[in-house]
């Protein structure tokens, strides 16, 4: 048992000492794919904290990774002396504070309103970015500064891919934590049912409130480096279709798992990369995945993962 | 000229009631939430554009066929959709007709292509005076249409057997199945009957701003209408798309005319802020 | 007319019913009793089919109906008069009457049980427009078994029809049950009011646990010491 704990801790950190040499040898587009993997996996991560973890669907984060894009990016222009590690904190709290007050409302809405008010929000959003031209340039689009860090510039996908990648991974240890904790617990009791978890006496405003924030936090900084690794965002590329990309993302990969999310991300991008000749025949795909996903595994790709982890082992004892 | 803009208001109001009806019809009997339900106008539009339009039939029964295909699509949906998601958690069934507006919409793109196409009215466009007012044709055929199909679905809900089973069905499906009434040919019914009033949306909307596959998406502006007159209410659907309307058609008098294009989400966030309920929402029922 | 041989029900995993033999005899009444869970609501769900029995037989009138669908056994002439009345509350009493008749198509006939249900229950006529939700209790009692009578059945289960209401009303709606009853439809009856229930039904059984464990003539129930004391509250 203990050697089969080292070999896979030890396959573990072999693969992480693999996956931060990658750049060296993979070519400047994969190492930008596996930014924006970085970066979805963030979003699904943020999203799925809301939608797994509490049951209420969101429409609107690609609103919130707006927020966060924009944010930095402005930032960046202005004080591009700061650390982007300052910038990301600014703008992801910024994004968070702004799900927080999004939650307020919200809280004591049911199913159907939530949609709407947060797709609602999305667009008021992308809007809002198209009129106020004067800070971000509305339709024109704006240009992303690069990121500056003590005289080290980040100005190709490589150099991101050591800015991305372990913000990403330090941030989906954070959520695993969370998620186990008792924080997750209610947001998981909240999901299951709400009368139940308002015995238990659990806070459900707060719990969701809090829920909504903390996603917003998350898809703001995956917005801040989105901006980053784009160089270059207009308030098109966080039209309502984003938003719906990023629900399909969680569903594929599995409501209310971190794994999941990560791996909702990255087969819903690497779909998105595949097929970008054939945008029309991607958003089918999407949307076929969503219908089939929800009638025959409706806890995604990431329960069938534990449903095979739990039946080898009753398997053995069967033998 | 003021009288005239909510006159054309109220035009574009009724499409939206038809669209909230739709909705409200679904949620009050089954209670899912169909993401799809502009969608399903906008394939039952392009089945008449390929009628008269590829296939050359006349233009009276390509619009009779549209009608047909909506009901069709409308049972299609349920029966593929979401009966094999029926003990499933509402929120899985909205997920799936997300999914499948999603399928609808590029599906139509990958057959009819994205553009904008001109779609025959099957109201006369001159003007008409009506005492003060000079109202539009096509606006007055929107009207009357909308007028008489709600007519027919009051009456039918109220008088008629299956209608007032369905009824029963949507108070509890229980007592429905103890009177020896089908749940599932309810279920299907009422699919059917969203279907042909999305059908009617699209024969009345596609001539006023093009047929195309971005038709769908005046299904939020439907989801508005519904939420602002309260949710789940059926006179509540035809007011709120009413006065939706109106107001789309008012505001750029007062403000700049993008507003137009948010009025909608505006309108929802203001109603979810001042009253969650709506115009003629009750306080939601305990369902046990 | 109604048999049930060791007729099993589940809840998901749990077993409600573990093997229940009951007999509803023409023109009778039948009484079930027992407390709270032992599963005598779960009898009648499971005979007008609202829930599958997975173990056993039912029989009326000769016929297995174990396998049929609620909608087919309604059809058969079994009405159920369910838990908590569940009445369409936001339909007409009228309207909730011809729900009742749901099945039938002689519209003669429907008018006639029409009649009937408001010879019994005068005060529902008075109230023909207004909506179920707004009765009182007494009132939304009486028609549920009004609703239940429109189709004309044999066999009436009646769930707890004394619930919630005054001792005046309970009186009145028993009274009622027993001059259906004397115009020839079998009721099966569900009651926590154990003496009541006793005194109308001539046969009667005692359900604990998802099992019949007593079972005779209601006269003589009335005389059993445990059922005394268990059910009927005197030392």
């Amino acid at each position: 048992m203990s050697v089969q704990v080292k070999g896979t801790k030890l396959f573990l950190v072999m693969a992480a000492v693999l996956f931060f040499i990658s750049p060296l040898f993979l070519s400047r587009y994969a190492i930008y794919v596996l930014n924006l993997f970085a970066i979805y996996a963030l979003v699904a991560i943020g999203l799925n904290l809301v939608m797994g973890y509490t049951g209420l669907i969101s429409a609107g984060h690609a609103g919130f990774l707006a927020i966060g894009a924009y944010s930095t990016a402005i930032l960046t222009s202005v004080a591009g002396w700061l650390s982007p590690l300052i910038i990301l904190h600014v703008a992801g709290l910024l994004t968070g504070l702004i799900g927080f007050g999004l939650g307020i409302p919200i809280l004591r809405l049911k199913g159907i309103y939530i949609v709407m008010v947060t797709l609602a929000f999305g667009v008021v959003i992308t809007e809002i970015i198209l009129q106020w031209s004067s800070l971000t340039h509305g339709d024109d689009g704006f240009r992303v500064p690069r990121a500056v860090l003590g005289g080290f510039v980040f100005d190709s996908d490589k150099k991101l891919f050591f800015l991305i990648q372990p913000i990403t991974i330090v941030m989906t240890l954070i959520a695993r934590n969370i998620v186990q904790t008792r924080v997750g617990r209610a947001f998981r009791a909240i999901e299951q049912s709400e009368i139940a978890s308002e015995t238990m006496g659990i806070d459900l405003a707060k719990y969701k409130t809090k829920a909504f924030g903390l996603s917003a936090f998350y898809t703001g900084i995956a917005g801040g480096l989105f901006a980053y690794a784009m160089t270059y965002i207009s308030p098109d590329s966080f039209n309502m279709g984003v938003s719906i990309d990023f629900i399909a993302m969680i569903v594929i990969g599995g409501m209310g798992s971190i794994l999941g999310s990560i791996i909702g991300a990255v087969i819903l991008t690497g779909i998105q990369h595949a097929l970008s000749e054939l945008p029309k025949v991607q958003t089918l795909i999407f949307g076929i995945a969503l219908i089939v996903f929800m009638i025959f595994m409706p806890k995604g790709i990431s329960g069938l993962i534990m449903d095979w982890k739990q039946g080898g082992p009753n398997r053995k004892q069967s033998q | 000229m003021l009288l005239q803009v909510i006159v054309s208001g109220i035009a574009t109001g009724c499409i939206y009631s038809l669209m909230a009806l739709g909705l409200t019809l679904i949620y009050k009997s089954t209670g899912h939430v169909n993401f799809a339900q502009g969608e399903m106008s906008m394939l039952s539009g392009f089945v008449a554009f390929t009628m008269f339009h590829i296939l050359g039939f006349s233009v009276t029964f390509s619009l009779f066929i549209c009608l047909l295909s909506s009901i069709v699509i409308g049972l299609v949906m349920e029966r593929l959709l979401v009966r094999p998601a029926i003990r499933a958690p509402h929120f899985n069934v909205f997920i799936i007709t997300l999914g499948a507006s999603i399928v609808m919409q590029s599906g139509a793109g990958l057959i009819w292509t994205h553009d904008q196409f001109l779609f025959p009215s099957a109201f006369p466009s001159e003007t008409f005076s009506l005492g003060f007012v000079r109202v539009n044709g096509i606006s007055l055929g929107i009207i009357a249409t909308t007028g008489v199909l709600m007519l027919v679905l009051y009456f039918f809900f109220k008088y008629s057997k299956t209608g007032t089973a369905m009824r029963a069905v949507s108070e509890s499906q229980n007592a429905a199945l103890l009177m020896g009434i089908s749940v599932k040919r309810s279920f299907a019914l009422t699919w059917a009957i969203s279907g042909f009033i999305s059908g009617v949306g699209a024969v009345l909307i596609a001539p006023v701003i093009f047929l195309s596959t971005r038709m769908g998406l005046v299904v939020i502006n439907g989801f508005a209408a519904a939420i602002l007159g309260g949710w789940g209410s059926i006179p509540g659907a035809v007011l709120g798309g009413i006065m939706l309307g109106i107001l789309e058609n008012v505001a750029p008098y007062y403000f700049p005319s993008q507003i137009r294009n948010i009025i909608p989400f505006a309108v929802l966030v203001g109603v979810l802020i001042i009253k969650p309920t709506g115009i003629m929402g009750e306080e939601e029922k305990r369902r046990v | 007319m109604l048999e049930l041989e060791k007729v099993e029900t589940y809840y998901g995993k749990v077993q409600a019913l573990k093997g229940v033999t009951i007999k509803v005899k023409e023109e009778s009444i039948v009484a079930l009793l027992g407390a709270n869970g032992a599963g005598k609501s779960t009898t009648l769900r499971t005979i007008s089919g609202l829930i599958p029995s997975r173990g056993g037989s039912i029989q009326f009138l000769g016929e297995r109906i174990e396998t049929e669908s609620p909608e087919r056994i309604v059809r058969k002439g079994i009405s159920h008069v369910p838990e908590g009345r569940d009445l369409f509350y936001g339909l007409t009493v009228d309207e909730n009457l011809a729900m009742g008749a749901y099945t039938r198509k002689d519209r003669a006939e429907i008018e006639r049980s029409l009649s009937r249900v408001y010879a019994f229950f005068p005060r529902l006529q008075d109230r023909r427009k207004q909506y179920a939700g707004t009765l009182s209790g007494g009132e939304q009692q009486m028609l549920a078994i009004g609703r239940a009578l429109m189709s004309n059945p044999k066999l009436i289960l009646l769930d707890e029809p004394s619930l919630g209401l005054a001792p005046l009303m309970v009186r009145e709606i028993f009274r009622i049950i027993q001059e259906i009853n004397r115009e020839g439809t079998a009721i099966l009856l569900v009651e926590q009011n154990a003496h009541m229930a006793l005194q109308v039904a001539r046969f009667g059984y005692v359900l604990e646990t998802g099992r019949i464990v007593l079972q005779n003539r209601s006269e003589l129930l009335l005389e059993d010491q445990q059922i005394k004391e268990k059910y009927l509250g005197t030392r």
